[in-house]
């Protein structure tokens, strides 16, 4: 039944890399469900695990690794069972995913027509003819101007902007139900930022797909996502719908992140409250919560075994021993470090 | 507060691209004739998109590259034509804090040598002295003296621009360079740098040009803000004043593209996106440089050039939309 309702169903996922003699456990036991039409923003800081996830899903990591799941079910299709020939056709046609840096994402040899004309006539079974057309059509989709020009052209000859709009492209060609969105701004000016998250929001609403949205930018995830989840050393902290994580937040990391950010549009100076020390080594993660190191409310039994989830009855669910936030103490001691 | 400490007359730096035969092809005009102060004990903000020239603007100003045309008073004193032998005291005086700290110290140095070596400027310091000095400033930015003995591999991106900042500190500048100073870090580490560098603002009153492209940062550190667009300085004035009444349509469209950090809000407000890529700096446009893209352009606007004036008490735009 639940397999009805969500495109992509994730259980207990653990995503180790083998490297030299030492196993580093990048994602360490996430649980998460993208629904169908949905957005989903995965919000964490570098070395969380957030792209890991999303590349275990798609089944891109190297031969190192080992992936363990009770459940990873996509759009009704056990992606563990599966052999690597069916993950691939799966890939790019049913799942797109577009990554950070459209600089090297893109064969500098080969034209943009290229590029495209290839994603197509592999995943759909047309001619090259029949290619060229859609290609063209899927550049009128994102937006750039004179596509039948564009085509012929290399992508050194696209700005930055311009070359994630045709990864857009790529990776919509087959029209996927799931679109992947691996910090696909982060490279970009605000100005071009703002016209490629447009973008995105128009396109989903137009061809109904899921999209998760991978981000360190909190204000990129308020404006788009329908749901979030904050990951932090391997480890989902808290989800929930995009207004109980910024007016309902329940565990202190989402709290600390979101007062180490300059609120919008205050004339008030208010000064910033860093969160004290540095993200835990993933070689030699702490036995309990990983925050707790960091966290301004942990206590003695944070320290030694990793709490359980809370589910609440609106559906957030965090992972901490706190069912409430003491917001005056972390003002408190937040501003004297 | 409000005495000068750099005055910036017409200042131009244009770099020439070679082409095979190592003649002149192209002329980038990377600044081009901008105008601005920086005040003793505040905040300038430079903001703008990739490719404005606000990085080369800072860099000018200290020196780090020669002027092309205009002039750069610090202190009183006209800096932009002096030779290397004479700018040696200026570099003590000003210094810089860069954006990638993976980068910017000495793999091959540990801690201490790194911060010693601005210190060996200074011949009269004893060994004893600069080490001394070392330790206060590791713990001035919140590290401790073992630190000293460790190599910047062996620190993360917060605490290697922690070192960076120990660094620029050293010579006791009387104006700090931060050149994206916080763009290659995490969310939570970025309000630690933050803060540190509000701290020694207080404590010693040095200023600060603070380029950025997070324009919400910029807005909680800076006193005063000003927006480049193409190598000219579109807009200026105080930090409120701009973010809350933008001038010129650039700014407006720099500011409406901020993501906001609050959904309600961010639902409720109308983006004004700006299409188009910022134009190459090689080949500008005619008259004003914004006309390509600006929603409100006149024919004016593509023949000549608007000059910088004063709408508010010190709020400046160079736009033809505010011609009496």
């Amino acid at each position: 039944m639940e397999e009805n309702k969500n495109l992509l169903t994730i259980r207990d996922l653990h995503t180790i890399f083998h490297i030299r003699n030492t196993n580093i456990e990048a994602v360490r036991g996430i649980d998460l469900d993208v629904g169908y039409g949905e957005i989903v923003g995965i919000v964490g800081e570098s070395g969380s695990g957030k792209s890991v996830t999303m590349k275990s899903v798609m089944g891109i990591l190297p031969d190192n690794t080992t992936i363990n799941a009770e459940k990873l079910v996509f759009d009704g299709a056990d992606l563990l069972s599966m052999s690597e020939n069916e993950r691939r056709k799966l890939r790019g046609c049913s799942m797109g995913m577009i990554f950070q840096d459209p600089m090297t994402a893109l064969n500098p040899l080969k034209k943009i027509g290229f590029h495209l004309e290839e994603v197509l006539m592999r995943h759909c079974n047309i001619s090259r003819a029949e290619a060229k057309k859609q290609a063209i059509e899927a550049l009128e989709k994102v937006e750039i101007p004179c596509p039948e020009k564009r085509l012929e052209q290399y992508p050194h000859e696209f700005s930055g902007g311009m070359r994630q709009r045709v990864l857009i492209a790529m990776a919509l060609a087959c029209k996927p139900k799931l679109l992947i969105a691996d910090e696909p701004t982060t490279a970009l000016d605000v100005t071009i930022q703002a016209q490629i998250l447009e973008l995105l929001q128009k396109l989903q609403k137009e061809e109904k797909m899921s999209i998760i949205l991978i981000t360190h930018d909190l204000g990129v995830v308020a404006s788009l996502c329908d749901r979030i989840a904050v990951m932090y050393g391997g480890l989902i902290m808290e989800t929930g719908t995009t207004d109980q994580i910024f007016y309902k937040t329940r565990h202190p990391y989402t709290q600390a992140l979101l007062n180490a950010i300059p609120k919008p549009n205050t004339q008030l100076k208010k000064r910033l409250e860093p969160i004290p020390g540095s993200a835990p080594s993933l070689a030699h993660p702490p036995a309990g919560c990983p925050f707790a190191p960091r966290c301004t409310f942990a206590m003695p039994e944070c320290r030694t075994s990793i709490p359980a989830y809370q589910q609440f009855e609106d559906g957030q669910k965090s992972m901490c021993l706190l069912r409430e936030i003491d917001t005056q103490k972390l003002a408190g001691e937040g501003g004297s470090k | 507060m409000n005495e000068t400490l750099i005055e910036v007359k017409n200042l131009k730096k244009y770099f020439a691209t070679k082409n095979f035969f190592g003649g002149n092809k192209h002329v980038v005009k990377a600044v081009d004739d901008v105008s601005f102060t920086i005040r003793k004990g505040e905040t300038f903000g430079l903001v703008g998109e990739s490719g404005c020239g606000k990085s080369t603007l800072g860099r000018t100003i200290i020196r780090m590259y020669d002027v092309t045309d205009g002039d750069i008073l610090f202190d009183g004193t006209n800096i932009a034509r002096l030779e290397k032998k004479q700018l040696g005291v200026y570099h003590r005086k000003m210094q810089i804090i860069f954006q990638d700290p993976y980068s910017a110290l000495n793999p091959s140095m540990n801690v201490g040598e790194i911060i010693n070596e601005p210190l060996l400027l200074d011949k009269e310091m004893s060994s004893k002295d600069r080490e001394n000095k070392i330790v206060s400033l590791l713990e001035k930015v919140g590290m401790k003296k073992d630190d000293m003995e460790r190599f910047p591999y062996e620190f993360s991106g917060g605490q290697r621009q922690r070192i960076g900042i120990a660094r620029a500190l050293s010579t006791n500048p009387e104006f700090i360079l931060c050149d994206e100073p916080i763009s290659a870090l995490d969310v939570s580490i970025q309000a630690q740098v933050v803060n540190l560098l509000e701290d020694y603002q207080q404590e010693i009153g040095v200023p600060y040009l603070f380029v950025a492209h997070d324009l919400s940062m910029v807005r909680h550190i800076s006193h005063r803000i000003g927006v480049m667009y193409l190598g000219n300085l579109v807009e200026m004035g105080d930090c409120d004043d701009v973010y809350d009444h933008p001038l010129h349509p650039y700014t407006q469209a720099l500011l409406s593209a901020i993501p906001i950090a609050d959904p309600q809000k961010a639902r409720s407000s109308t983006r004004q996106t700006i299409g188009g890529n910022i134009p190459s700096p090689m080949d500008v446009p005619s008259g004003c440089r914004f006309h390509t893209r600006c929603p409100y352009a006149k024919p004016i606007c593509s023949e000549v050039a608007p000059v910088s004036k004063e709408c508010e008490k010190g709020h400046f735009t160079s736009c033809h939309l505010y011609d009496e």
